[in-house]
């Protein structure tokens, strides 16, 4: 482990595993080497299953003796009391503190680690999904801080200081949420005169963006922006607007019908707006109706479409808001 | 001869005193952990953490050791019942008295709040049950012992003499 230590992005995700899991299945993940720690994006977790690492362009399971191999037949199987342990560690053993969260399926634990989860969904008399029990799958997302990625975008973000209002659009995990941490940061600090610095808000509903957690922020989002974690994006940016007076508001994953509202009024009342959102194209999101109206409506004065071709955060085009291509 | 019997039935009846008390205090401690946990959603270690601060001990050292475990890295399960059985002897409660603390420790981890508000409604009933016992057997008990302190010594002073 003495090599894993020069490197943070390494060094991160292993003691993020050390925190989660029992110290003998801790122990399997040693001899994983330095390069895939560094690369690694997801480690999954299923009960009676291979546990799974994710990098950027691979994937490995895990073999008894800690060696990595792509062929999952020949992988150990995560018994089932590791992965009790795991989940407890993953819920700080209160299952039923972290309820709300897993409405939405995931939870996120300290460090802004997000920790999707799958099991028996138990639904409430409105048939809304209430909870999850008999949970047999865990998929750890390691949240990295990558400050200056956002750096490239600012000759088509910014125009004389001021920034545009800007949707990040991508499949998953192409590092839409990594990028807009960083915008917020640069904003929040500002760079005269090519950036002046800005007061922002952050609605964190799924405690992403910041990490926030447990009273604590594990990123750094600048010395000019105020977090909203947990609070639903609809109803935080009205909140914003009203109580905080921000120049900027940033959400992540937009996609109901209320967030396009809040979204509106918040460009109507002169608030700048950066989100993100799941679309493979500006077209395959224009296609959503509700989403149409935030296009016709100009609410978005950049569209920035990523993809993961050169790794995550990789820029494949910027469009102004009539969707005409904008010089990278 | 007559001090230590006598104190040797005073210490048993202290012990049928002290055990309905100490009943109390564990449906207490049950009924602020529910608070916390239905209506506060804290994490469980600081939810025992605030009811080991708010009991008088002995009660309270069980929970303290509770939170001890947890921040081990022990799972709820295993905390409850390690807390239990090096903290238990020393109170005056038995081990069925105990028995429905462990019920809740046994889910507490794993299980969700309206799942949670049954196992601890039970076990506030159980204990309910454990502690009008406890008031019988002080009522029957607490005296008797104190006079066959005090008796035995008396008698075994006169067989001496």
């Amino acid at each position: 482990m003495a090599t894993h230590a020069t490197n943070d992005a390494a060094d991160h995700a292993v003691s993020l595993l050390q925190r989660l899991c029992p110290p003998s299945t801790f122990r399997l993940f040693e001899d994983v080497p330095l390069s895939v720690w560094k690369e690694a994006e997801e480690v999954r977790f299923r009960r009676d299953q291979p546990i799974q690492i994710l990098t950027s362009n691979r994937e490995y399971f895990l073999r008894s003796d800690g060696s990595l191999t792509s062929d999952w037949t020949t992988a150990m199987l995560l018994p089932q009391e590791q992965f009790a342990r795991i989940l407890q560690a993953v819920t700080q053993s209160s299952l039923y503190a972290v309820e709300e969260e897993l409405r939405r399926g995931f939870i996120t634990i300290s460090g802004g680690h997000r920790v999707g989860v799958a099991g028996r969904a138990i639904l409430n008399e409105n048939g809304q999904v209430q909870t999850f029990r008999s949970i047999r799958s865990l998929a750890l997302r390691i949240a990295r801080e990558r400050r200056g990625v956002a750096n490239k975008l600012i000759p088509s973000l910014f125009q004389r200081g001021q920034a545009h209002s800007t949707l990040l659009l991508s499949p998953p995990q192409c590092g839409k949420t990594t990028l807009l941490r960083d915008l917020v940061r640069v904003c929040s600090y500002g760079a005269r005169p090519t950036i002046t610095p800005a007061k922002v808000t952050v609605i964190d509903e799924r405690s992403e963006l910041s990490g926030h957690w447990d009273d604590e922020v594990m990123f750094d989002l600048g010395p000019r922006t105020d977090v909203l974690a947990a609070c639903p994006k609809a109803e935080g940016m009205m909140m914003a607007i009203r109580s905080l007076s921000p120049e900027i508001v940033v959400t992540d994953e937009i996609g109901r019908e209320n967030d396009v509202d809040a979204i509106l009024e918040a460009v109507n009342a002169g608030v700048l707006v950066f989100a993100s959102a799941h679309a493979g194209s500006l077209e395959e999101w224009r296609r959503r109706p509700s989403m149409q109206r935030l296009f016709s409506n100009r609410a978005f004065t950049r569209y920035v479409l990523l993809s993961r071709r050169l790794g995550p955060c990789t820029v494949e085009a910027v469009y102004d808001e009539t969707g005409q291509n904008v010089p990278k | 001869m007559l001090i230590s019997t006598t104190g040797l039935g005073f210490g048993m009846a202290r012990m049928y005193r002290a055990r309905p008390q100490q009943i109390a205090h564990l449906a207490q401690a049950i009924r602020l952990l529910r608070q916390d946990i239905e209506f506060g959603q804290i994490p469980l270690i600081s939810a025992v953490q605030r009811v080991g601060d708010s009991l008088p001990s002995p009660v309270s050292q069980v929970f303290t050791e509770i939170v001890d475990r947890l921040s081990k890295r022990c799972t709820a399960e295993e905390a409850f019942h390690h807390a239990v059985r090096h903290v238990g002897e020393s109170t005056a409660m038995n081990a069925a008295d105990f028995e429905p603390l462990l019920a809740i420790g046994s889910v507490v981890g794993t299980s969700d709040r309206s799942h949670l508000s049954m196992e601890i409604d039970s076990a506030l009933i159980r204990l309910q049950g454990r502690e009008a016992e406890a008031i019988e057997a002080q009522r029957k008990n607490e005296r008797l012992w104190q006079y066959l302190g005090i008796l035995t010594g008396l008698l075994l002073i006169l067989v001496m003499w």
